[in-house]
């Protein structure tokens, strides 16, 4: 080697030529993995096993159009036990390779129309697996929680996208796509607030989110499709999504208020609580639906737009306080399983999670 | 790259934060160094490195990514353009290639002679040769990732780095 390269090699760890310090670097580091939400408790050392990365990669080839019309020609001839099976798989499993595999020729092999609403349908599907995998005693299957989260997000997405491709495209179906659409995301939403009772975490708040950004979404194309086609036009899809919004509303409000009494029997049977945090959040429950009367009335003279927006104040507002009756819920549950007192201040940290 | 790979799926499938790190420890020297190479101010580098690591985090997190290598001189090298093309904006062409190196710079960080000569030399040569010395001997790449990152195949970085190897030598010759 010529001198000049060994003085190359030795810049190495000269500063001048880009060297960095280790303490330098680990400040870096350390801004990072908070920019990108780490949490040095939550992940262990990685020495975890391969499995799950060779079963993906398995799962990436087979997924490839060659080997999905192959899939579908082998499934064709009697494959059907293998389908079924793998109907029940969960993420993680081997068969699940075959459930995805399957998803996506149908998806390859459907209409934009048929597409749209066969997202949802997978949707769906993420949805069940998550719940099942959060109840997993294997360990390595709770892994997959978080990107059955992020799938269950992205198919919904992609039915809005699909649906708003189809407005584009001037789809005489969109109105009656984006119904059925709005139906299935009813479905996933009651799905989701039932887990929302046994599984709170920031995963599911934020598919809560996603679901009703999309849904609202939804709503709109319904509306604007009804306002396009208004002159001889039917409005019958749209009259259809708000009384479901509105028997939405006022089924989740009863719901909350349920949950908000059987609180109140609870803090009854100690006298040393204080109800002022569940009497209030009886209020904001009540206040929520307040124009919510206004909103038929608007809407029975033409306003679907104006009366849509007031719904989803509602709703939001509902989300709000429903949110706030889980912390409750939580914070007597565990305070009175363990036999402790309910002093004043754990009740003025629910006064709190309710006034905020 | 096994190891790389499964950290990229880890990623990618998990949004693992920790196999993240873990590609953050593997890649970030090398990245530091070219965008070093690169840009005028240590903060500018800094700045650059900390952006090509959260780009790439949000990247293969949403998309599966074949070569991490590739990734992050691909963001690193859009980044410089971005820098520069800002720069120009700002503040005219002229501050475009005022890049690292001068010797008021090389006095004030009291570098040994023989280093700021070799330095300046580096400086004098083609964007192309700098890279590939850099990566081939302060980072130990070998042509196949060094073509990776660079976008070329590994012959036509053989050739460069012969090449780039005589151009600094005929630097060196001139300034002794």
């Amino acid at each position: 080697m010529s001198d000049i390269l060994k003085q190359l090699k030795a810049l190495k760890n000269e500063p001048v030529a880009g060297a960095v310090s280790g303490s330098r670097q680990l400040v870096a580091r350390e801004k990072l993995m908070e920019a990108i939400g780490h949490t040095p408790t939550e992940t262990p050392q990685i020495g975890f096993s391969y499995a799950h990365y060779y079963r993906w990669s398995v799962l990436e080839f087979i997924s490839t159009p060659m080997t999905v019309g192959a899939t579908v020609v082998v499934l064709l001839f009697g494959g059907w036990l293998t389908t079924v099976n793998a109907a029940q798989s969960l993420p993680g499993d081997t068969l699940y390779t075959v459930k995805i595999a399957t998803e996506r020729a149908q998806l390859r092999m459907a209409s934009l129309e048929h597409k749209a609403v066969l997202h949802t349908e997978f949707a769906g599907r993420r949805l069940e697996e998550a719940a099942a995998i959060k109840d997993s005693v294997d360990p390595e299957q709770k892994e997959y929680y978080k990107s059955t989260m992020e799938a269950f997000k992205q198919q919904v997405t992609l039915a809005e996208g699909d649906l708003r491709k189809m407005q584009q495209e001037g789809n005489e179906q969109t109105s009656t796509v984006a119904s059925q659409i709005d139906n299935q995301i009813d479905k996933l939403t009651t799905a989701l607030s039932t887990t929302n009772g046994t599984v709170a975490g920031p995963e599911l708040n934020d598919a809560i989110d996603v679901t009703r950004e999309i849904s609202h979404s939804v709503v709109n194309v319904i509306v604007e499709e009804h306002e396009a086609t208004l002159i001889g036009g039917s409005s019958t899809d749209v009259q259809t999504a708000f009384k479901k919004d509105l028997t939405n509303v006022y089924t989740r409000q009863a719901l909350a208020l349920a949950r908000v009494q059987v609180i109140k029997n609870v803090l009854a049977e100690h006298p040393e609580a204080k109800m002022t945090a569940a009497d209030a959040l009886e209020r904001s429950l009540k206040q929520a639906t307040e124009h919510v009367g206004d909103a038929q009335n608007i809407v029975a003279a033409g306003g679907y737009r104006e009366g849509f927006t007031i719904l989803r104040e509602a709703e939001e507002q509902l989300l709000t306080v429903e949110r706030q009756i889980v912390d409750m819920e939580i914070i007597i549950t565990t305070t009175f399983s363990s036999q402790e007192d309910v002093s004043g201040e754990i009740m003025e940290e629910t006064q709190v999670s309710s006034s905020e | 790259m096994r190891r790389q790979q499964f950290l990229v799926f880890r990623v990618y499938r998990f949004h693992d934060t920790g196999a993240y790190g873990e590609l953050y420890d593997l890649y970030h020297d090398r990245i530091y160094r070219y965008l070093h190479f690169k840009l005028p101010k240590p903060e500018d580098t800094d700045e650059l490195t900390a952006e090509v690591f959260l780009r790439g985090w949000e990247y293969a997190t949403s998309s599966h990514v074949e070569n991490v290598n590739a990734l992050f001189y691909r963001i690193a090298r859009n980044l410089i353009a971005d820098f520069y093309r800002r720069r120009v904006e700002e503040e005219g062409i002229d501050s475009a290639h005022e890049i690292a190196v001068d010797d008021a710079m090389l006095e004030r960080l009291a570098v040994k002679e023989e280093v700021k000569e070799l330095m300046k030399a580096i400086y004098a040569l083609k964007d192309e040769y700098r890279d590939v010395l850099i990566m081939r001997y302060l980072d130990d790449m070998n042509a196949s990732d060094i073509a990776e990152a660079l976008e070329k195949t590994p012959n036509n970085i053989r050739v460069t780095l012969h090449r780039a190897k005589r151009a600094l030598e005929e630097q060196m010759g001139n300034q002794s």
